[in-house]
């Protein structure tokens, strides 16, 4: 296998070639351990420097795609930690271990924020950063059990839960559940992907019973629905989420019918931009019947995400526990380093 | 007494040949279905000939005048009986001979170590060469006397008709055992009795013939419980009765399948929505010609159905105007009131229209209207001034709370908008292009964002239109419509009907308008004319809906995930639904634009009592 190198990955990101997150998670991850393995490096902050290029090339080409970049910043706090465990605990930290309170709030809006200082050119770092990522990209393979498993405490017998697009997550989920429980499982198409005529599919496969239901039926049901459980692109740091278009209309019916939405997410889509302001429009030929033409002063188009604020979000699944969204900000400081974003 | 024992020995040789009968060889059709009985007759004859030969030669020679002209005559007559049963006389005498043919051989087959056998070999052998003469030899040589044949070839027909199943086998079989039954008895009438092992070997024949016509009779029984079933009365089509029957029942075609989904959602419960009927697949039976449904209500029928004629309002107009041809074309019959007469006429052509599509609340205003006025004819009126009243009534009614009132609620509604005003919709409808029509004459222009559903996308004639007014306009998805809202200033939908409560029942999605813009704030107005207020209060989308197609969901999708469900009506686990409306809560509404005025949604049974108590009454 060829190695891994960011020109490739960033094509095959452009692409769109990952079949999920997950896929894309791991490939970013095996890129950084290249870098870290390979590359040509004496002190933690040209490692800091390098892996962050990723992050900053991603981020040019594609900014929606957050999950190789939350990669790369978790992969900069691992080797931040272990530089500073390798020197012996000495670093900018209180005395409890926890970074200080204004290293977690203020966070330099113009960017551009220099990474720690991490000179000293330390022999055995090379080894502990990449024991450290092994470990990371276990958790990071188990996060789908873990998430899993969780399914049997969320959900009780004769729920009627509804769910819409493809998550592989919720799949798991719900098949997990499905084992100790008997439910109706809802799913609404998900327009213009479709993919929610996917998730029916696999969940009837499982034994599931299944109604797949448009996206304008979404309000009309959910007068009848339990929970909404759904997956996401991205977690934003305000606790709201980005994810697929009707996102936002599920959420908000949930809301007016006060029923609790639970997000199935792993750790790695836990980002660290803060708003929608992200999001680009799509060709609108995906959405006309292909024998109707519009004229041509009509104006189409799809947008590629939608913004569900987290005030309609209940809790997050994640793979250790539940998060509620207005604790994300915590969240974020044990997985990021405050200093080490890019904007 | 020579005489008499010739007859003797006739009545012999026509018992004898009668059960030879049932053996006889193939014969070609042709000569079948012109001559049946005068081949079965010359088949005859060559068995005979060898098993006694000497009795038959003599009578042969001796009285060949007057039998042959009772043979004649007997031949005449079984021509006429089988004239008049006609091709299945055809085909059973077909039947017999082909599974004759087949028997004749197995005979043969099974039968050689016995000299008898050989013989009846030999005579296969001398059957064929006789078939393949013209029958014009038979008569003379015929001696056999074909009255007692019909009755016995008759049953034989009969119990061939009744074994007329797909199974060659069975069919060959149990002729075989027939014959070998019967060449059994006539072996042992004949010869003298057969070795023990092959009457046991015979009556094991019968019984598994008796076995397989059972089996034969139970599976035909199956088959005509079956939707279509084809009754095939070709014997030469017994290979595509196999194979016909075989589709039928295997078919995945539009016929079987509209049973079996018929069947299906009776079976399985949806689960919430187990209670509303699957939309019709096929039109209620009715006859073009007639009198009960009236052929203007027909064509209606299977337009809606079709979803040619869609949206309230068509709905509305074309229903009552079939129903105007139907008071055009209504007679009186003698001593009967008009008003009760015709109200009972009404009846039936009303359910054919709702069995075709479940009425919308709009039309069901309608009927009532149209009910109340027919009810209020005095009896003593002449019945051409009735049908005149009632014609007038329903061009007023459609004149009034159609017509004129769209202008008036457009009129009232563009009062409303400001210029540069972007307002957000919902799919096609016919008032809001009115609405957005008077804005523009008012100098207001407005731009309009289209959402809709992809199943069906009605919004795209909505652009179309109004892209014809020189309007800006924007097509959306209805997923999409959060992104949209923060440029929208008002969101405006046309109602499909209006509850007592207020409630708004309007196309399925234009609740996920309503809370869209209550979340971010904005107006939602809604254009309703009055005659669809209905007194119903509903509060869900689920107690009082319709379905709709369910496959045009399944198959909508673009893609690799088109048809990934197109299974779903045979897997147990899936159910895909497609609903038609849905409610929107009083509370989203901000107000209700109608030809009266622009009202709140609590001024809704203040309308119904003022105006439509009479009509909607106390239901």
């Amino acid at each position: 296998m060829a190695p891994p190198s960011k020109q490739d990955f960033i094509n095959k990101l452009r692409l769109e070639k990952f079949e999920s997150e997950q896929s894309k998670a791991e490939e970013s991850l095996a890129l950084l351990e290249h870098i870290v393995a390979n590359a040509s490096w004496q002190t933690g902050s040209e490692l800091l420097t390098l892996l962050r290029n990723v992050d900053i090339e991603v981020s040019a080409k594609l900014p929606w795609e957050t999950t190789p970049r939350n990669m790369v910043q978790r992969a900069l706090k691992i080797v931040v930690d272990e530089y500073s465990s390798c020197r012996g605990g000495v670093s900018d930290m209180n005395t409890s271990g926890h970074p200080s309170f204004p290293q977690v709030t203020m966070v330099d809006p113009t960017g551009g924020v220099e990474l720690p200082k991490c000179d000293q050119a330390l022999p055995d770092l090379r080894d502990r950063v990449l024991e450290a990522l092994a470990e990371y990209r276990a958790e990071l393979e188990q996060s789908d059990e873990l998430i899993a498993v969780q399914g049997e405490s969320k959900i009780h017998n004769d729920e009627v839960i509804l769910t819409f697009d493809w998550c592989g997550l919720v799949l798991a989920f719900l098949t997990r559940a499905a084992k100790r429980r008997h439910f109706h499982v809802i799913v609404a198409e998900g327009a213009p992907t479709y993919q929610g005529h996917r998730m029916a599919a696999s969940l009837s496969r499982v034994g599931i019973q299944t109604t797949l239901i448009q996206d304008c039926a979404v309000f009309p049901m959910m007068s009848r629905v339990n929970k909404v459980i759904i997956g996401t692109h991205t977690v934003l740091s305000n606790g709201g989420i980005k994810t697929d278009l009707g996102a936002a209309a599920l959420a908000s019916a949930a809301k007016f019918y006060s029923v609790p939405l639970y997000v199935c997410t792993p750790t790695y889509k836990f980002s660290r931009i803060s708003g929608e302001e992200v999001n680009h429009c799509g060709s609108g030929s995906a959405i006309i019947p292909t024998n109707t033409p519009l004229p041509s002063s009509v104006n189409v188009a799809v947008s590629r995400f939608d913004y569900v604020p987290p005030e309609n979000v209940t809790s997050f699944i994640t793979n250790n526990r539940g998060i509620a969204p207005s604790y994300v900000y915590r969240h974020l400081t044990e997985l990021y380093d405050p200093a080490a974003y890019h904007v | 007494m020579a005489e008499e024992k010739k007859k003797l020995d006739k009545l012999c040789h026509l018992i004898d040949n009668i059960i030879i009968e049932h053996k006889n060889v193939q014969v070609p059709n042709k000569d079948v279905a012109k001559c049946p009985q005068k081949q079965t007759v010359q088949k005859n004859l060559p068995k005979s000939t060898p098993q006694t030969p000497p009795p038959v030669n003599s009578v042969n020679s001796a009285g060949k005048s007057r039998e042959e002209i009772e043979l004649e005559r007997k031949a005449r007559k079984q021509a006429k009986k089988v004239k008049k049963k006609g091709g299945d006389g055809n085909e059973d005498s077909k039947q017999q001979q082909t599974g004759k043919g087949k028997t004749e051989d197995k005979e043969g087959q099974e039968e050689t170590s016995k000299p008898k056998k050989t013989v009846k070999v030999d005579k296969t052998e001398k059957d064929v060469k006789k078939e393949t003469n013209k029958p014009n030899k038979t008569v003379k040589v015929d001696k056999v006397k074909p009255a007692p044949t019909p009755a016995t070839s008759v049953p034989g027909k009969k119990e061939e008709n009744k074994k007329k199943t797909p199974k060659e086998p069975a069919q060959e079989k149990q002729q075989q055992t027939q014959g070998s039954e019967v060449g059994g008895d006539a072996a042992d009438g004949a010869t003298g009795g057969k070795s023990k092992a092959e009457l046991k070997r015979e009556r094991r024949e019968k019984q598994e013939a008796q076995r397989l016509a059972k089996m034969a009779a139970k599976t035909k029984a199956v088959e005509e419980k079956q939707p279509k079933k084809k009754v095939e009365t070709h014997a030469d089509k017994k290979s595509s009765t196999v194979e016909k029957k075989k589709k039928s029942l295997g078919d995945a075609g539009k016929s079987g399948k509209e049973k079996s989904g018929d069947k299906k959602p009776t079976k399985r419960r949806i689960p919430l929505l187990g209670h509303l009927t699957q939309p019709a697949l096929q039109a209620p039976p009715a006859p073009v010609n007639s009198e009960i449904i009236h052929p203007a209500v027909r064509t209606l029928g299977i337009k809606m159905k079709d979803r040619v004629i869609d949206g309230s309002t068509a709905r509305v107009i074309s229903t009552l105007v079939a129903l105007k041809k139907l008071i055009n074309d209504y007679q009186t019959p003698e001593s009967c009131d008009l008003s009760r007469d015709l109200a009972e006429k009404l009846a039936p052509n009303v359910e054919y229209l709702n069995a075709c599509r479940p009425q919308a609340v709009a039309m069901d205003n309608a009927i009532r209207f149209l009910k109340h006025k027919v009810n209020s004819i005095a009896p003593n009126m002449p019945e051409g001034q009735a049908k005149d009243e009632l014609r007038t009534a329903i061009e007023e009614y459609i004149k009034e709370n159609i017509t004129l009132a769209s202008s008036t609620i457009a009129s009232h509604a563009a009062s409303l908008m400001q210029p540069n005003d972007v307002i957000l919709t919902f799919g096609y409808s016919g008032l809001v292009c009115e609405m957005v029509e008077a804005a523009c004459k008012d100098g207001n222009i407005v731009n309009v964002v289209v959402a809709d559903s992809p199943q069906p996308p009605s919004g795209l004639a909505m652009v179309q239109r109004l892209a014809g007014l020189q309007v800006p306009t924007y097509y959306r998805l209805i997923t999409d419509i959060t992104n949209v809202m923060d440029k929208v200033t008002k969101v405006v939908v046309e109602a499909e009907a209006v509850m007592m409560n207020g409630a708004i029942q309007g196309l399925c999605g234009t609740t996920s308008l309503a809370l869209a813009a209550a979340t971010h704030h904005k107006p939602f107005i809604v254009l309703c004319h009055t005659y669809k207020f209905c007194n119903n209060d509903l509060t869900d989308s689920i107690v009082v809906n319709e379905l709709g197609d369910a496959d045009k969901v399944v198959w909508g999708p673009k893609g690799s995930n088109a048809g990934l469900l197109a299974g779903w009506q045979e897997t147990r686990n899936l159910n895909v639904v497609s609903l038609v409306y849905d409610v929107t809560p009083a509370s989203l509404v901000t107000v209700l634009v109608t030809e009266q005025s622009v009202l709140p949604t609590s001024a809704v049974p203040v309308i119904i009592r003022r105006n439509y108590a009479d009509v909607l009454g106390q239901d």
